[in-house]
């Protein structure tokens, strides 16, 4: 319970008129002040008395894309109104004023990319005048995630084929299953057991089988959350990569400087963990690229594109300008929209 | 919008409206209405332009203003009346004449009033703030004249009325009645008298010299048969003042007090009942500002004069050919008169005598016989004069009115002229310590309506508590005098006057020498002890009360504990410092029943969680439900112990 902004004007002007009609001596100012001070203790009065008000907020749906909409819809049973419910999401507020026993839509503000939380509801009560004003928190907190905006684009192929197998592969082997990669030279640490002797026969040098699981990702997209410009121009080029793919079944992996490193399998369940993952990504700099993961690799970055040139990678998105990356197709665009729109073009 | 736009109006109209006192309602009242109503109207109808409805609003206001003052150059009569009229407002008696010049800056800032503060309400989203044009407006009135009483209060809920309109979802009964309640509170404080801007404006005086009439008054009397003017009256008239003269330097006599413009009228005083008289003048024969009148003038037309208000005294730059005069003359009677005390807070009563030559003092209390200062003495004083000394009719009469000559008179010559005669009384009285005045004027003439040289006259007034400025006449040869109620009632005063010392007049109550104290109040002592135990009785649970408060708000286990603990002491238990809270449980149970030991059991067990359950425990619920628990078995106990228990506590 607190005075509003009137509040306190009103006070300030009783002090001056206080002041002033004891000052000067007119009765007529100082009855004002009197009158003033009055109205804000009878506005405390008023204020004071605890609101018996029973709401529930339901929001739906709990994840949207950035600028979708989601409502909120409020049931308002035995309060008999005259009260304005003020609704916290994220940085932002939303006002209903309840004017009877009803159930009030509003819309939540999905202009920020990120996990918000809802609420608590407040109740906010005021004097008929206005001048104080008592909040009571009553309700719960629901989360809001507010996902990337998604742009159309073409479900990434796999970027190595095994050899021995075609068609497409099972994404949920139960074990999955050794594939022979490639045989390269040992480095101490490997398995003994994987040492490929036709192959030391050959060379005259140590050389091992390099095995993978072809049930692991084999698309890695490697998100450069290290530069400030344009942070939400990359996030959304990666989200419409790593949705596609994963709507079209196809495992895929996100990793960023920041640490974050998800795995997910293919469907809409896949889908979701990336757009969750993606959603709480902050720029981080100071921080430094992930090892190579094995696979193909795609890299998202704003930044310059010499930094990315260790991670081999096969495809590059670069939103910061134009470029060369050695052994990697570089596509550039302006904003998301344009690289997606690339990327659709090359994936043909 | 349209009531919060009207609401605006309406406190900017009361705003204007309590100009009142200065400008009489009857005239004030339609010219706020013919600005402020087509305002109101064009601001209401056309809000929705934004760039125009200002200029419209305070086009029709002036529209309206013009069409209600009708003045004869309108731009001429706006633009003075803005930038001179507060001052001539400030300059006159009140109410001011209704003349467009003092008047039109009342509606005018009414006007800006109302078009700020539709502006501010239309474009802030503050409404409250489209009410501060209007409460400077306020402001600036109460500068002008103060209200008082229940008009402050009544207008300060008005005033009030028109910004809750602006803001109130609801009618705010409580803010009402919690605001009148304030009103009438702070409105009653008494803080002395109110500063008003009125207080250091005087009115220029006339641009021609001012000649001194006491010292005309030998060449008056040199040439007695000049008229001087000529006058029409229903009764006949006492005498006519010129100048009222009441600073004395000891060589001069010079006339004190403010100089304004006289307004629509002046009051009859609160002195004495006073009737209303009237008579119209033709000045001819004048020399000077100043007009003939009477002491306690109520109006003057035909002319627009300066005043001495608490003197009568009519001054005009341009002489009229002819004017009308009404004045207050007091109604009293002898009895009144008699017993009368002197009133030393008359104004200019004690002007200033200058250096009093020692053989003067000695005389003055000669004259009087060491008698107290009262109107009996006075009169002593006026029969010393009529008695020892005698008044020059014909051949060379004497001149001066200063010391020396006042010295003359009064010790070797003892002869000389009302000049004369009129300045020594004065002078003595006030070294008496009687208020006293020396007024110059003319006496009525014998016969006919012609006022003439020779009846020029100087004569000294002293102002009598309850009655007002008592003129005497220590000539005693001035004609004319028991025409008017009050000069009958001084002269049977004068008749009641015994022979040599009169006796001591009764000495009002209150106005001793500081020897007088007031009773001890013995009525007010009983009041004074019932409102004391009324307050005990009161503050007593109101402060237990506080103090459960102030721990329930801690909400503490500790604060439940020593919460629990003082109950039961208040209701009789034995309480230790040393007891545990099991001990008090034992402790209770035969003083207040089982029930209480039970629930200060309950409270234990809280203690015990809070203090040994080695991890923090949140046990302040628990704590404060036994804490219900006990004041709830508390509660059942009988009505004279839980009466006990409140006193104790």
């Amino acid at each position: 319970m607190r005075l509003t902004w009137r509040g306190i004007a009103v006070l300030g002007a009783a002090a001056v008129c206080g002041a002033v009609g004891l000052g000067a001596g007119y009765p007529l100012v100082r009855a004002l002040a009197g009158l003033m001070v009055g109205a804000v203790v009878a506005a405390f009065a008023a204020a004071a008395r605890e609101p018996r008000v029973e709401v529930r907020r339901e929001v739906f749906p709990d994840r949207v894309e950035r600028g979708g909409p989601a409502l909120a819809r409020l049931r308002v049973l035995r309060s008999g109104g005259g009260f304005t419910a003020r609704d916290r999401c994220g940085r932002h507020v939303r006002r209903v004023v309840v004017r009877a026993d009803a159930t009030y839509h509003y819309e939540l503000p999905t202009t920020d990319r990120g996990r918000h939380t809802v609420g608590p509801l407040a109740v906010e009560r005021t004097d008929p005048l206005g001048l104080v004003r008592s909040l009571t928190d009553t309700g719960d907190t629901t989360t809001l995630w507010v996902h990337p905006r998604l742009l159309p684009a073409r479900a990434f192929t796999a970027a190595s084929h095994r050899r021995h197998h075609e068609g497409p592969t099972t994404d949920r082997s139960p074990h999955g299953s050794l594939d022979l990669r490639e045989v390269r030279e040992y480095v101490p640490g490997d398995e003994v057991r994987l040492l490929h002797w036709k192959a030391i026969a050959r060379t005259g040098r140590l050389m091992v089988r390099d095995y993978t699981d072809p049930d692991q990702p084999r698309f890695s997209l490697v998100l450069d959350t290290r530069h400030e410009r344009a942070f939400e121009e990359v996030v959304e080029a990666a989200a419409a990569l790593l949705h596609a793919g994963a709507v079209a079944g196809r495992r895929s992996r996100l990793l960023t400087p920041c640490g974050v490193d998800v795995s997910a399998p293919g469907g809409v369940a896949g889908a979701r963990v990336l757009m969750d993952e993606l959603c709480v990504l902050r720029v981080r700099p100071g921080t430094s690229l992930p090892p190579r993961p094995p696979g193909g690799v795609v890299v998202v970055t704003a930044g310059p594109l010499d930094d990315v040139g260790g991670l081999r990678p096969d495809l590059v998105l670069s939103l910061g300008g134009p470029g060369e990356v050695a052994g990697a197709r570089v596509l550039w665009g302006p904003s998301a929209e344009q690289v997606v729109r690339r990327w659709n073009e090359v994936a043909a | 919008m349209i009531h919060r736009l009207l609401a605006v109006c309406a406190a900017a109209v009361l705003a204007g409206s309590l100009f009142a006192p200065v400008f009489g309602l009857g005239a004030l009242l339609p010219v706020i209405a013919a600005a402020a109503l087509p305002a109101a109207a064009v601001l209401c109808r056309l809000r929705g332009l934004e760039a125009w409805r200002a200029v419209l609003a305070v086009a029709a206001g002036l529209a309206g203003l013009l069409a209600a003052v009708r003045p004869a150059d309108p731009v001429a009569a706006l633009v003075g009346g803005a930038a001179n009229g507060w001052r001539l407002a400030l300059q006159s008696t009140w109410p001011v004449r209704p003349d467009p010049e003092p008047l039109v800056f009342v509606p005018l800032l009414v006007l800006a009033a109302v078009v700020f503060g539709a502006e501010l309400l239309l474009r802030l989203r503050a409404p409250l703030v489209a009410l501060l044009p209007a409460l400077a407006v306020l402001g600036l009135s109460q500068a002008y004249a103060a209200a008082t009483g229940a008009t402050a209060v009544l207008a300060a809920l008005a005033f009030a009325a028109c910004g809750a309109v602006l803001v109130a979802r609801a009618v705010p009964w409580a803010a009402v009645a919690l605001g009148a309640a304030g009103a009438t509170a702070l409105g009653a404080v008494s803080t002395g008298a109110p500063a008003s801007l009125r207080d250091g404006q005087f009115a220029p005086p006339p641009a021609t010299r001012v000649a001194n009439p006491l010292g005309d008054l030998a060449a008056r009397l040199a040439d007695p048969d000049l008229p001087v003017f000529e006058y029409t009256s229903d009764e006949p008239v006492d005498r006519w003042s010129i100048a009222v003269l009441d600073d004395f330097d000891g060589v001069n006599w010079t006339p004190g007090g403010e100089l304004r413009r006289l307004g629509v009228g002046l009051p009859p005083g609160a002195a004495a009942p006073a009737r209303r008289r009237s008579a119209t003048v033709r000045p001819h024969g004048l020399t000077g500002p100043w007009l003939p009148s009477q002491a306690r003038p109520a109006e003057v037309t035909g002319v627009d004069p300066l005043v001495y208000p608490a003197r009568g005294t009519l001054l005009a730059e341009r002489r009229p050919a002819e004017y009308e005069l009404a004045w207050w003359e007091p109604e009293t009677d002898a009895a009144a008169l008699a017993g009368a005390a002197i009133d030393p807070a008359a104004e200019g009563g004690f002007g200033g005598v200058g250096e009093v030559p020692a053989e003067v003092v000695a005389l003055a209390n000669d004259a009087v016989r060491g008698m107290r200062s009262s109107f009996q003495t006075a009169l002593a004083l006026e029969r010393h004069l009529r008695e020892e000394y005698r008044l020059v009719v014909d051949g060379t009469p004497p001149v001066g009115h200063g010391w020396p000559q006042l010295t003359r008179f009064l010790v070797h010559d003892k002869r000389g002229t009302s000049e004369q005669f009129a300045a020594a009384y004065v002078a003595l009285a006030r070294v008496l310590g009687i208020p006293a005045r020396l007024v110059v004027g003319f006496a009525a003439p014998g016969s006919g309506s012609v006022v003439r040289n020779g009846d020029a006259l100087a004569w000294p007034e002293v102002a009598v508590a309850g009655v007002g400025w008592v003129a005497l006449d220590p000539t005693g040869r001035t004609r004319g005098t028991a025409a008017t109620s009050l000069s009958q009632a001084t002269e049977e005063a004068r008749g009641q006057l015994p022979p040599g010392r009169a006796p001591e007049p009764v000495l009002p109550p209150g106005t001793g020498d500081g020897e007088h104290r007031e009773p001890f109040p013995w009525t007010v002592a009983p009041w004074a002890v019932a409102a004391l135990a009324a307050g005990w009785l009161l503050a007593v649970p109101a402060l237990v009360t506080a103090r459960s408060w102030r721990r329930r708000r801690a909400g503490t286990v500790a604060a439940a504990w020593v919460e629990v603990r003082d109950r039961l002491r208040a209701h009789g238990v034995p309480v230790t410092p040393a007891m545990t809270v099991r001990d008090l449980a034992s402790a209770a149970a035969p003083v207040a029943g089982g029930a209480t030991a039970d629930a200060v059991r309950g409270l234990a067990d809280a203690v015990d969680a809070a203090l040994w359950s080695g991890a923090p425990v949140d046990a302040r619920q628990r704590a404060w439900a036994a804490v219900g628990a006990v004041r709830s078995a508390l509660a059942r106990r009988p009505f004279r112990d839980r009466l006990r228990a409140v006193y104790r506590g």
